[in-house]
């Protein structure tokens, strides 16, 4: 049985990729002559990226992490 | 201002820069707009479609799924944004009382640094097509050298044609000053 926690798994990676990019782009940024309007842009890209991943953190926080991915039980119901 | 690698480029003490251009607003608040259209698509999605995706996020299995998919679509749009401002930050037009250099940034490990000393350049042309270009004033800048690039261009610059006349200005002032050291020498030798 696979549990659904595995979904995370892609998630994470996916997500370490993204911000592992953004830290690149700010390290760009900055390396190359940041100023004030480098710094607000900077800020939003981080703060909006914690929102997202703060928002997906709360939504997927009632979710029970050990069901299995795959609802295999309908194949073994009398009716099948 | 505050370009450190184009000290390195520069160097010398008495050449000045004259103009620092970039791209005008307006290219990137198109492609801005671009991203926060795709942003705003799940929520419009959602709007429409409010039972099914209601349906789905209730699904004990499907419901996570939906809300991390969404959340990586999210963040890519993100960084596509971001992406998109460092390429209008970075991508700049120096242009010195020596030479002008253009900078183009193209994604984080693409940066191409061009130079052209204004003693050799021949012609500067502006070009500006289409409705927003015109309204908004902007358009594109080619520079014609003697040299081995034939052409240096800019595209998307505020206000060319001002820039055209200044550049035109210090090419001048630039040739004036060459033909008064060569006659100088001259007459030394003499």
């Amino acid at each position: 049985m696979v549990p659904i926690s595995v979904l995370l798994i892609p998630f994470a990676l996916f997500t370490a990729g993204v911000i592992a990019y953004g830290f690149l782009t700010t390290w760009n940024l900055y390396r190359f002559g940041g100023e004030f309007l480098a710094y607000v842009a900077t800020f939003l890209f981080w703060a909006l990226t914690a929102t997202v991943l703060f928002l997906t953190w709360m939504t997927l926080s009632d979710v029970d992490w050990t069901r299995p991915l795959l609802e295999l039980g309908v194949f073994t119901a009398p009716s099948f | 201002m505050h370009f450190p690698f184009l000290v390195k480029i520069h160097g010398g003490a008495l050449e000045k820069p004259v103009l620092f251009m970039r791209k005008h607003p307006a290219i990137l608040a198109s492609q801005l707009a671009i991203q926060i259209i795709l942003a705003l698509m799940p929520a419009v999605g959602y709007l429409l479609l409010s039972d099914v995706v209601a349906a789905w996020l209730a699904d004990p299995a499907l419901g996570p799924i939906v809300v991390l998919l969404l959340s990586l679509f999210e963040l890519c749009v993100l960084l596509f944004a971001y992406n998109a401002f460092m390429d209008w930050y970075l991508d700049i037009w120096v242009v010195t009382d020596e030479r002008i250099v253009d900078v183009n940034q193209s994604g984080v490990f693409g940066r191409e640094i061009g130079e052209l000393q204004l003693s050799k350049i021949q012609d500067v042309n502006v070009e500006q097509r289409g409705l927003f270009a015109t309204v908004l004033r902007y358009g594109k800048i080619r520079v014609q050298s003697a040299g081995e690039k034939v052409e240096f261009e800019f595209d998307g610059l505020a206000h060319p044609n001002e820039v055209q006349k200044k550049i035109i200005e210090l090419v001048q002032a630039d040739q004036q000053w060459h033909r008064e050291a060569l006659a100088g020498e001259i007459k030394g030798a003499n």
